[in-house]
């Protein structure tokens, strides 16, 4: 077959539509896919937080963070001329396993929020 | 709903996202140094138990936990004074050994007080630092001693 023939050669009547209809169809899969994972991802996440935050409330009364913490506005100029000193005794109470949990839950919420917000619902077309 | 979308969107947000990472990163980074740090303290008292077993033929008696207590402070009830030293009931429930020397400001709801203000049932919270490591006594030094109301009891 020579050039010439190929541009004789007309596509069958309904194909333009008919391609353009697959990708819509694949595009509303891909964001009905992109929000089912990021709604549940959010929910999941947020109820990790939730539970997340529990614990750290009673790890930080439990190791007697807050009351050391507290020493820093009851007696304030004493912190500051003692300052190194009481940094580690705040360091050595942290409860540092717990909070590193709730940060990781807290980060896992907003970059669902993300995911989601950045899901496209139109098709857009240029 | 849309301002809501700007706003994750944005790039402080994406920055803000970093951020927390970049924190827990650390933390992370913290937590392993700690437990490298107990392992090796542990490592080295059993060292010491073992050389200690060896030449003297019993135990040293010291029981080591795997969870080292807070060296820097201590937040409890008195259960006993002689000054200069006091014991305290520390919440973890370990009995520690607070010094109050003549640099230890002792404070409560009233103001500065002496050495003497501290008496058995008192709830104190004190921040310092451990004695030297000349000393054999495992004492904390105190800087700042507050003496509190009791905490409600949970």
């Amino acid at each position: 077959m020579n050039n010439a023939a190929w541009h004789d050669i007309d596509p069958p009547a309904g194909l333009k539509s008919l391609v353009i209809a697959r990708v819509d169809a694949a595009i509303i899969r891909r964001n009905a896919t992109r929000k089912f994972v990021g709604i549940g991802t959010f929910v999941a996440s947020f109820a990790a937080l939730s539970y997340c935050i529990v614990i750290l409330i009673q790890e930080i009364g439990k190791s007697g963070f807050s009351t050391y913490a507290s020493l820093a506005f009851t007696d304030s100029k004493l912190v500051l001329a003692n300052f190194g000193q009481f940094a580690l005794s705040l360091a050595d109470s942290l409860p540092v396993a717990a909070l590193t949990l709730a940060l990781a839950a807290f980060l896992a919420v907003l970059a669902a929020a993300r995911y989601l917000a950045n899901s496209k619902t139109v098709i857009q077309y240029a | 709903m849309e301002e809501l979308k700007n706003i994750v969107r944005s790039r402080a947000f994406k920055t803000t996202l970093f951020a927390i990472f970049g924190i827990i990163v650390v933390m992370i980074a913290f937590q392993a140094g700690v437990y490298v740090g107990t392992e090796r303290a542990g490592f080295a008292d059993r060292i010491g138990e073992r050389y200690f077993r060896t030449l003297e033929g019993r135990n040293m008696g010291v029981m080591m936990t795997g969870n080292f207590d807070n060296a820097h402070g201590t937040a409890g009830t008195v259960v006993s004074v002689k000054l200069p030293f006091a014991v305290i009931n520390d919440r973890s429930g370990i009995e520690k050994t607070v010094e109050i020397s003549s640099s230890t400001a002792i404070r409560d709801a009233d103001g500065d007080e002496a050495a003497s203000a501290v008496a058995v049932g008192d709830f104190i919270v004190a921040f310092g630092s451990p004695a030297s490591a000349s000393s054999s006594d495992a004492v904390l030094v105190a800087r700042l001693i507050r003496i509190l109301p009791p905490p409600p009891a949970n």
